[in-house]
């Protein structure tokens, strides 16, 4: 009788501002019920263990009644957020149901104990990494679809909630990976002062439009009351000038 | 780059690439951890790297925490800043505009010509230390602001020229600079070696910048920055070539630190 198995989810998590790789591997073995994670994870990583599991139970799949352990490879390198929670409830319900996952498609996301879908910081940074790494197909939640896209050539499909995921690892059928649509161009803050509305200081505007042109560093010097920080409502304004 | 955003949460969901370059403010009560990065086990970036290819605005730059403040050496020099954690360390980018000001002495009224600063010359010795010489070194415009007069405030008749027209001028000194190098720093970030090809003095502002160099007691890199304004004001002006008012007027922007 088979009494361990185990399944593999390719994930990721920042350092620094770098994405880096991660497997999550889980394995069900028989013994007392338990839930643990080893991999240096950090507190919000241990909380999982509940957002993760009762995520599932509520996204009807069934939370496997016994031993299961989770680790995160590179086991060395410390692990901190919540960016696994997908990838470990994939993990884990596939090898309840002794599945395997492909292991050229990656999960990253933050589970709401409902089993909602929830963003995470990094995408980007994460998404142009495995990206390098060649990873095929990309899952993320619907919310960091526009900035994944922006790393990623491959397919990226948004998920809203863990039971959208329910067909394809029960049945196969792939979910589609959304258009490709323009990103909304994130918003511009309007600015209310013009540099016109300034009196006198010409030469302190000046300085200021110096420091625009060059991106040169400024210190400006003055009695309280003069005005040194009201150019800074308007220095907003100069520098959107330029783009990237 | 500029979704290092998306790294430390600070991108709106669903949006995509940003298009308005960063604008950080931190108060001068923030630790050096959060200015130049720091977190627990896993380097995190701080305000420096979020400020990444926009601006850093320090208001009351001599209220900062020393240590903080000297923190910032690193990244106004290279534009980098090294982080190193329990658990490793990372190298962040923190190319960033640093905006700074800060008042003449302890109540503010020093140099002023109308009310007289109640400072003793100790106190005012101290305060200015606060932001320390390799700091002050590595900033390239200083300006005072002097304070205006209720009359010259309550006028309306003057008009000063609004922001879209200097906007102007500054798109055309940055594409000025990028047709230079296409790839390369702006004028503010030239190194030495792209600096000497990209300035070239005739005699005459050679020999001015030699001699104010001589009186004010430049160091080699406030002589390197005195040359990077002039350059700019050079591309501001649409000239070509770096000349003699140019380097007059980038010398006005050192003399008052």
């Amino acid at each position: 009788m088979l009494t361990t198995v185990l399944a593999r989810a390719l994930s990721g998590t920042l350092f620094g501002l770098e994405g880096v790789r991660v497997e999550v591997e889980a394995d069900i073995a028989d013994g007392l019920p338990g839930f643990h994670i080893v991999g240096l994870g950090d507190r919000a990583l241990q909380e999982a263990r509940e957002r993760v599991k009762i995520a599932i139970n509520n996204s009807g799949f069934q939370f496997p009644g016994r031993r299961v352990t989770v680790n995160l490879a590179p086991a060395q390198l410390p692990k901190e957020g919540t960016a696994f929670d997908l990838a470990m409830a994939a993990a884990i319900v596939n090898a309840a149901d002794d599945r395997s996952l492909p292991q050229d498609e990656a999960w990253l996301g933050e589970l709401a104990l409902d089993g909602a879908v929830r963003p995470i910081r990094g995408t980007l940074a994460i998404a142009a990494h495995l990206d390098r790494l060649g990873v095929q197909r990309l899952y993320v939640p619907a919310a960091n679809v526009a900035e994944a896209r922006i790393a990623t050539a491959a397919p990226v499909v948004g998920i809203q909630h863990l039971r959208d995921l329910k067909s394809y690892w029960e049945e196969g059928a792939p979910l589609p990976a959304q258009e490709p649509t323009e990103p909304p161009p994130a918003s511009t803050t309007a600015v209310a002062v013009d540099l016109a509305d300034i009196r006198g200081q010409a030469h302190a505007k000046r300085a200021l439009e110096i420091a625009a042109a060059g991106a040169h560093h400024l210190l400006l010097v003055g009695p309280p009351g003069a005005g040194k920080t009201f150019p800074e409502s308007c220095r907003r304004w100069v520098t959107s000038s330029r783009s990237r | 780059v500029t979704s290092i955003a998306s790294c430390v949460g600070m991108l709106p969901p669903g949006s995509g690439l940003l298009a308005e370059p960063p604008f950080r403010a931190p108060h001068h009560t923030i630790s050096a951890a959060a200015l130049v990065g720091g977190g627990g086990a896993a380097p995190r970036p701080g305000e420096v790297t979020r400020a990444h290819r926009g601006v850093l605005f320090a208001d009351e730059i001599t209220e900062f925490r020393r240590d903080a403040l000297e923190s910032l050496r690193q990244p106004l020099e290279e534009g980098r800043i090294a982080v190193a954690r329990t658990r490793g360390h990372a190298v962040l980018p923190g190319r960033f505009i640093l905006v700074a000001a800060a008042n003449p002495c302890p109540c503010g009224f020093a140099g002023d010509p109308k009310r007289l600063c109640e400072c003793t010359p100790m106190e005012r010795q101290r305060y200015r230390a606060r932001l320390s010489g390799p700091i002050r070194d590595r900033i390239d415009l200083q300006v005072t602001v002097p304070r205006q007069r209720a009359g010259e405030l309550l006028r309306a008749d003057v008009i000063a020229e609004s922001s879209a027209e200097v906007r102007e001028r500054v798109v055309a000194a940055r594409e000025r600079q990028q047709t230079r190098r296409p790839r390369g720093p702006l004028n503010g970030a030239l190194t030495g070696t792209q600096l000497r090809h990209d300035a070239v003095l005739d005699r005459p502002s050679r020999a001015l910048l030699e001699v104010a160099a001589e009186r004010l007691h430049l160091s080699g890199r406030a002589v390197h920055r005195v040359l990077r304004v002039a350059r700019t004001i050079a591309d501001l002006g649409g000239s070509i070539d770096v000349d003699q008012s140019h380097v007059a007027e980038a010398l006005q922007y050192r003399e008052s630190g």
